[in-house]
């Protein structure tokens, strides 16, 4: 008999809104996104197979989700930006800083591919910097050298528009 | 940790999925809700294989009858030309024995 967990609905409703904030934050671009969320689905139904456990199909998720992504954000790069607006970016959370977040998340969009992939995979999803590194096929080191000049960059774009009062603590 | 780590935290909250994503995937792969109301395509398309399959019989059989009423009528066919070249043959032979008896007749006149 098939284990519950591997019903492809119930993984659809469970982790739709993991793979679109993934793919949103990095492509920029809600159809975009949208569209990276199904190809990721429609590809999860076709390894739905292979799939091992709960915490591979997240893991696989994932891992599919930044690779389509990082590839919709390139081959957006290449094309005109006008449609690329930020205004395609999530609104902001209710609590805390509403201005800072709005303003950060336009910062990630500009950050290079795989320095934004980093950044949400390590903030969005809570990764540590081993589990990004799986995930990416990249060397810890790198994941980490990505976070730090990921960081300083967010940190100094901020400084400049916003002030110091967000400066480290 | 310092005041940008949380306020990324805070700008990355994950967002829910746009409304119909999950149905429009499954509707895709023809799956789940649909799933539930495509009982009707199953039954109608079973109902269709059986029609088709009963008309292919149907068609089989009318084609067989033919077949043997054909080879039927052939037989009779030719079992009635038979006939006719034997009656033939015997009329054929009365006549020449009748011409034959004519003339021995008439020789002995």
């Amino acid at each position: 008999m098939r284990e519950p967990w591997r019903d492809f609905e119930t993984l659809l409703r469970e982790h739709q809104s993991m793979v679109f904030s993934i793919a949103l934050r990095i492509t920029g671009d809600r159809p975009a996104a949208e569209e990276v969320a199904q190809d990721v689905f429609l590809g999860l139904y076709r390894h739905l197979g292979d799939i091992e456990s709960p915490e591979h199909a997240t893991a696989w998720l994932r891992k599919v989700a930044v690779q389509r992504a990082i590839d919709a954000a390139r081959h957006a790069s290449r094309l005109p930006r006008a449609d690329m607006e930020a205004n395609d970016l999530p609104d902001t959370p209710g609590n805390g800083d509403a201005l800072l977040a709005r303003h950060l998340e336009r910062l990630i969009a500009e950050l290079p591919e795989q320095m934004r992939a980093v950044i949400v995979l390590r903030y969005q999803e809570e990764l540590m910097p081993s589990e990004i590194a799986r995930i990416l096929a990249m060397p810890v080191a790198t994941v980490k050298s990505n976070l730090q000049r990921g960081l300083q960059l967010l940190r100094q774009q901020t400084e400049r528009t916003l002030g110091k009062t967000h400066g480290r603590s | 940790m310092d005041d940008l780590e949380q306020s990324l935290r805070a700008a990355l909250a994950r967002v829910p999925a746009p409304a119909g994503l999950a149905e429009r995937i499954l509707a895709l792969i023809g799956a789940g809700p649909m799933r539930k109301t495509r009982w009707w395509r199953t039954t109608a398309l079973r109902w269709a294989l059986a029609a088709a399959l009963l008309a292919a019989m149907a068609a089989g059989g009318v084609i067989a009858y033919q077949r043997q009423q054909r080879a039927r009528g052939e037989r009779a066919r030719r079992q009635v030309m038979l006939a006719l070249r034997i009656t033939g043959a015997r009329l054929h032979a009365v006549q020449a024995q009748i011409v034959r008896l004519d003339g021995t007749r008439g020789e002995s006149r």
